[in-house]
This record gives C-alpha cells, sequence and structure tokens, in this order.
C-alpha cells in the first residue's frame, strides 16, 4: 500500500512538473495558467502520499491543516480537469484522503480537529475542533464527490459529511461556535458576524441529516460601512480571504439575499475595490502598496501570521502585501487583480516567485520577503483563478442537493 | 502433642545439584526477559528522546508554537499581547511535548509488547521441555509402585539417559531386585518346610492335629506369597 502510494506521488508529481502546453492564446492567460498550475504543485508537493494529508505551510515539521485539505481536494479536481494530473492519480489521491478522513481521523460529533499530525492523523498542537475548517474541509470533499459523481468518492464525501452533528457545535445558541476543546469545553468565539464562515452556515443548513435553523443565516450581523463609496457588508478585520472562502465554492453571483436583497457577490466586488483603493490611499507611507500592488488579507507577515485588512473593517496593516489577496479576487475584480498579478510576477519574479507560484507575502518597508507559501492561500488561488476561467468549482458545487436546500431557503 | 515444629523442614537444599540446576535455570530465563524487556525500552525511549528533541525539531516546535498562537490571535482577534502569547506558545510547547512523550511509549510499548509475548511463549515452552525430565520419571515411578503394590515384582525403575531422579530410580530398582530375591526365597523355604511337616507327620514325631494346624499357616503364608509374581 505503501509503494503504490509512494508511486502515485512521485508520478503525480513528475506528471504536473512537465511543462504546460500553450493551449491558452494570450500572454495574460498564458501566465494565469501558469500561476494556477505552480500553486496546485503545493498540493501534490507538501502532501503525505500515504494518508494524503496537506501541511498547513511548506515550512517544515508543519502539521496537517484540515482546511488546507479541504483546498487541496479541489485542486486535484482542478488539475484533473485541466489534464495537469492523469485522471486515475488524481482520483486515487482524493479517494485516499477520503478514507483517512472516514476511517482514521479523530472526530467529535463530525467536527474535525484543526491541525493534525502529518504521520498519525492525530490531533495535534492542542487544536481545536473547529466549526470553520471542518467546513472548508467538507466543501472541498463534497466538490469532490460531485466531481467524480456516481463513484466511491461521491459516497463517502457524502458519508463524512452526513455524520456531522451541525446543531451541535451552536452550543444551545443561535450562532455557530468557532470550535471546541476536550479540555475546557466550546470556545467562548461564534460566528455571530459577517465574515468566511458563509460557506460554514450554507453546508450547516443544507445538511439532510443534522441541519442547523435556516433562520441561523439571519443570526450574524451585517455591519455596514463605506471607504471611498465602496459601501461594504464588512468583516471585523477587512481581510480580503474573509470576503473569498466562501465564494471560492459558491456562486453568489445570481444570489439575493431573503429579506435583505444583499447580493454577497456585489459586496465583495465592492470590497475588493475598497481594499485596492486603502492601498493606493496609503501608498506614500507604505512602498509596498500601489494600484497594482494591494490585496490586505490574513498573511505571513515580518512579525508572524497577522490579519492584515483594509477600511471597513480593522484595517491592521504595515505595508505587508500577500499576492493571494489579488489572486482571490480575480472573480471580482479581474482587470485589477490580473494586473497586479503581472506586475508583481515581473517586478518581484526573483524573491517573490517559487516553486509553488507566489510565496506568501512581501514588504519593501522592512526589506521582507515570505520564504514558505500558506496551504489555504495557496488553495484559494488556485481556486478562484480556475472559477475565473471556467467557472468549475462554481457549476459543480452549485448542483448539490444541500446548496440547492440552503439557496431555497435563504436566497430568491 | 508432638511438638508443632517436629516435622518443620530446617535443611531447604535437599538435593542441591538438582535444586541448584534448576533455580537457574529459571533466574536466567527471567534475566533474558528483563534484559530484552528493558534495553528494548530504553533505546526506544531514548531513540525516541533524540530524534524528537534534536535541535531542528525543538527549533521546528518553536515555530509552530509561535504560528498556532499567531493564528489564533488572528480569528478570535485576541490583542498582541505578547506576555499572553507568550504564556499560550508555552502551553502550547507543554502539550505537544507531553504528546512526543506519550507517543515515545506508545510506539516502544507497540514494538515491546510482541516481543514479551513470544519470550513468554518461548519460556513456557522451556518450561513444558525442563519439567517433562522430572514429570516424565516421577510418572514411570508412580506407575511402577502402583504394579509394586498389586503385586507384580517383574517391574523395573529403568529410566531415560538426561531424566532427573536417576539416583531415586536407581535406589528403587534395587529393593525391588531384593524384594524380588526374599520372596523367591520365602516360596522355596515354604516348599521346604511343607515338605518337612510332612515327614515329621509321618514318622509320628508331630501330632496329626498339629500337622493340620502348621500347615494351615504354610497355605496361609503361600496365599501372601503367590500375589507376588517372580
Amino acid at each position: 500500500m505503501k509503494i503504490i502510494a509512494v508511486f502515485l506521488t512521485v508520478s503525480m508529481t513528475m506528471m504536473l512538473m512537465l511543462p504546460l502546453t500553450a493551449n491558452a492564446s494570450s500572454p495574460e492567460e498564458n501566465f494565469l495558467d501558469k500561476l494556477e498550475y505552480d500553486s496546485l504543485l503545493y498540493f501534490a508537493g507538501e502532501a503525505n502520499p500515504a494518508n494524503g494529508l496537506i501541511k498547513d505551510s511548506s515550512r517544515p515539521g508543519a502539521p496537517c491543516s484540515v482546511a488546507a485539505v479541504g483546498f487541496g481536494l479541489s485542486a486535484l479536481c482542478i488539475g484533473d480537469s485541466r489534464g495537469w494530473i492523469e485522471k486515475g492519480q488524481a482520483y486515487e489521491r482524493v479517494l485516499i484522503i477520503l478514507k483517512t478522513f472516514r476511517d482514521k481521523i479523530p472526530a467529535e460529533h463530525g467536527f474535525f480537529y484543526h491541525f493534525l499530525d502529518m504521520r498519525t492523523g492525530r490531533r495535534t498542537w492542542n487544536s481545536e475542533l473547529s466549526s470553520i475548517d471542518t467546513a472548508l474541509f467538507l466543501a472541498g470533499a463534497l466538490f469532490a464527490g460531485e466531481y467524480y459523481k456516481g463513484t466511491e468518492v461521491e459516497s463517502i464525501a457524502k458519508e463524512i459529511y452526513d455524520r456531522v452533528d451541525w446543531p451541535w457545535m451552536m452550543n444551545g445558541r443561535k450562532v455557530i461556535c468557532m470550535g471546541w476543546l476536550p479540555e475546557q469545553g466550546f470556545l467562548p468565539y461564534y460566528w455571530d458576524s459577517y465574515s468566511e464562515a458563509m460557506i460554514l452556515y450554507a453546508l450547516a443548513i443544507g445538511s439532510a441529516t443534522h441541519p442547523i435553523p435556516p433562520g441561523s443565516w439571519f443570526e450574524w450581523s451585517r455591519p455596514t460601512d463605506a471607504y471611498d463609496d465602496y459601501k461594504v457588508i464588512y468583516s471585523y478585520t477587512g481581510s480580503l480571504f474573509t470576503y473569498q472562502y466562501s465564494h471560492a465554492w459558491i456562486d453568489f453571483r445570481n444570489l439575493n439575499e431573503n429579506g435583505t436583497d444583499t447580493n454577497y457577490y456585489s459586496n465583495s466586488v465592492n470590497a475588493v475595490k475598497a481594499n485596492r483603493e486603502f492601498c493606493i490611499d496609503n501608498s506614500s507611507r507604505c512602498k509596498t502598496y500601489g494600484e497594482n500592488s494591494w490585496g490586505l488579507t490574513a498573511c505571513i507577515g515580518p512579525a508572524g501570521y497577522k490579519g492584515y485588512g483594509a477600511k471597513p473593517g480593522g484595517g491592521l496593516n504595515d505595508g505587508t502585501i500577500a499576492p493571494t489577496g489579488m489572486a482571490g479576487s480575480i472573480v471580482f475584480d479581474w482587470q485589477d487583480a490580473l494586473a497586479g498579478l503581472k506586475y508583481l510576477y515581473d517586478t518581484h519574479k526573483k524573491f517573490l516567485y517559487g516553486k509553488y507560484g507566489f510565496k506568501d507575502a512581501f514588504n519593501l518597508d522592512k526589506g521582507w520577503w515570505a520564504e514558505e507559501y500558506l496551504g489555504i492561500d495557496v488553495g484559494i488561488t488556485v481556486m478562484m483563478l480556475e472559477n475565473y476561467k471556467t467557472g468549475l468549482v462554481w457549476n459543480k458545487f452549485m448542483a448539490l442537493e444541500p446548496v440547492k436546500k440552503w439557496m431555497e431557503l435563504c436566497f430568491w | 502433642m508432638a511438638g508443632s515444629g517436629a516435622y518443620k523442614r530446617k535443611n531447604y537444599l535437599i538435593n542441591k545439584k538438582f535444586q541448584l540446576k534448576y533455580t537457574a535455570s529459571i533466574v536466567g530465563m527471567l534475566l533474558v526477559v528483563m534484559l530484552v524487556s528493558g534495553f528494548g525500552l530504553y533505546m526506544g525511549m531514548w531513540g525516541s528522546i533524540i530524534e524528537n528533541f534534536s535541535k531542528f525539531k525543538v527549533s521546528q516546535n518553536l515555530e509552530n508554537a509561535k504560528r498556532i498562537t499567531d493564528y489564533e490571535a488572528a480569528r478570535y482577534q485576541k490583542g498582541d499581547y505578547r506576555l499572553e502569547k507568550i504564556f499560550r506558545e508555552a502551553e502550547l510547547l507543554s502539550a505537544q511535548d507531553k504528546e512526543t512523550l506519550k507517543g515515545a511509549l506508545h510506539s516502544v510499548n507497540r514494538s515491546l509488547i510482541p516481543k514479551v509475548i513470544a519470550l513468554a511463549i518461548l519460556i513456557f515452552l522451556a518450561g513444558i521441555f525442563l519439567s517433562h525430565k522430572i514429570a516424565g520419571p516421577m510418572y514411570r515411578i508412580e506407575r511402577s509402585a502402583a504394579a509394586i503394590r498389586d503385586g507384580d515384582l517383574r517391574v523395573n525403575f529403568r529410566i531415560r539417559k538426561g531424566d532427573e531422579m536417576r539416583s531415586a530410580a536407581g535406589a528403587l530398582e534395587e529393593m525391588i531386585e531384593s524384594l524380588h530375591e526374599n520372596i523367591k526365597r520365602m516360596k522355596a523355604e515354604s516348599i521346604a518346610l511343607e515338605e518337612k511337616i510332612n515327614l515329621l507327620t509321618e514318622r509320628g514325631a508331630i501330632p496329626d492335629e498339629d500337622s493340620r494346624r502348621l500347615k494351615e499357616m504354610l497355605r496361609s503364608i503361600d496365599s501372601v506369597l503367590s500375589k507376588y509374581k517372580t
């Protein structure tokens, strides 16, 4: 079994390292394909072939992140659809991952711990049972199930999803708790305001086995503010990833919220534009910022991982920019995102671009360049570039029964 | 009442050579088990500690602890309070170290348990082998003694080379031979005595009544002697 797993990894990696054939017509398309392809390599290179677990970061000794696995599942299917990974190999890897999560990874009420040991799959670093990371994993699993419809992948994905006891994670409240620790019980933090947790609520409401009340969708707050005429339902941090993650799987373009008529796709468009304007407005203070270098989002910075963001929101910033901010925004503002990504590649390729595409972040004021890649940042890059190009993830995900159920209950 | 200590054994080394030989075998086997288990435990634990607490691993763990506290601060919107973060990092490291040691013990146990089971089976088999050298002769002696009790003096106490209790068997063999000879002689004497009684009766030296009683006594002795097959 181990030999087969190693063989799959080696041949998958070799397959991925072959140069792309130039089917794309324009230089911009070629560039985006290259970026997407290189980013996808992360999920082959930073995975354990025996159990499919994917590292949180490319840093040696990093644990597995369950959210990174969710992005990885999606990326593998994307690689399959593009012909970058041989069909059988991608399927086998996805199957290994799902079987690992079904049979070996510890779970409580169907929820998984945030970080796992890469070798054993056991909970590590005292991490919490995480609702959002479980949801991101499940989104990837369900998408993979829909992509490989009619196969064992689909049935296992559904099995893992169906066993999640979503109401339990509400801890008797009207909103979902962020997590639970075996040592102390539920965390004192809840998904009670606009954030990346829309995907979590969608899956929880759409569950056929353990759904939460549809009214929960309307229980989290929607604080509104504006920056530079861009009105935004904003997240606490103002980080771009909060406007991106749910959209990696859910196509909000034609969804208008019951009662409020809010269109969250439009909201993300405004948030992206506000973020860019914020960077431009602060470019005299921070050398990194500019009209082609923007995208304040949570990432590694000179002082560690931070929830960077723009206004409206927390607006924490120190001159650090993560290319994933722009890459993940390509479906919302493709012109500015594409221009920015091209600019970063052309100008800073030497220090900022590596084997898995763009490294996590950089800061010109402090002369700092990240050496590592984060699985979730690389993952959102792959998914949004694919949605921009083909809409593959959106098309498949929106066809799922739980998603349709949620849409019917919360949107018109 | 006879003193309660009248039958209490004072000397425990009754058959010094035999007892010391078997004690040495048992102690030797136990020592082997202890050595293998102890060595396995020591090398397994120590090897794991060296691997998991090397400078590289410690540095990786420090980075991980810091990264995870950063994630928590970003997600739960905690302030960037340095002291609180340091405590949290220390807490994570301590928990991780405990998990590492727990994992090391667990993997050592997993490798030791099959070895100990295998050793236990070997000891069991060795015990069967060693004890059969005593059990065999004991069984033979029991069977032969039962035959003698039933009157068959044709049995022997010969045991195999390598079995224990050879000297006891030898002594019993001599006892049987002696008994065998004595019974044969008594049978012959009984016949001679009857002839003598008949002669004396014919001569009138013994009254008929006395002769009859003497012959009855002889027949009684003969009936006991006839139980012994020689």
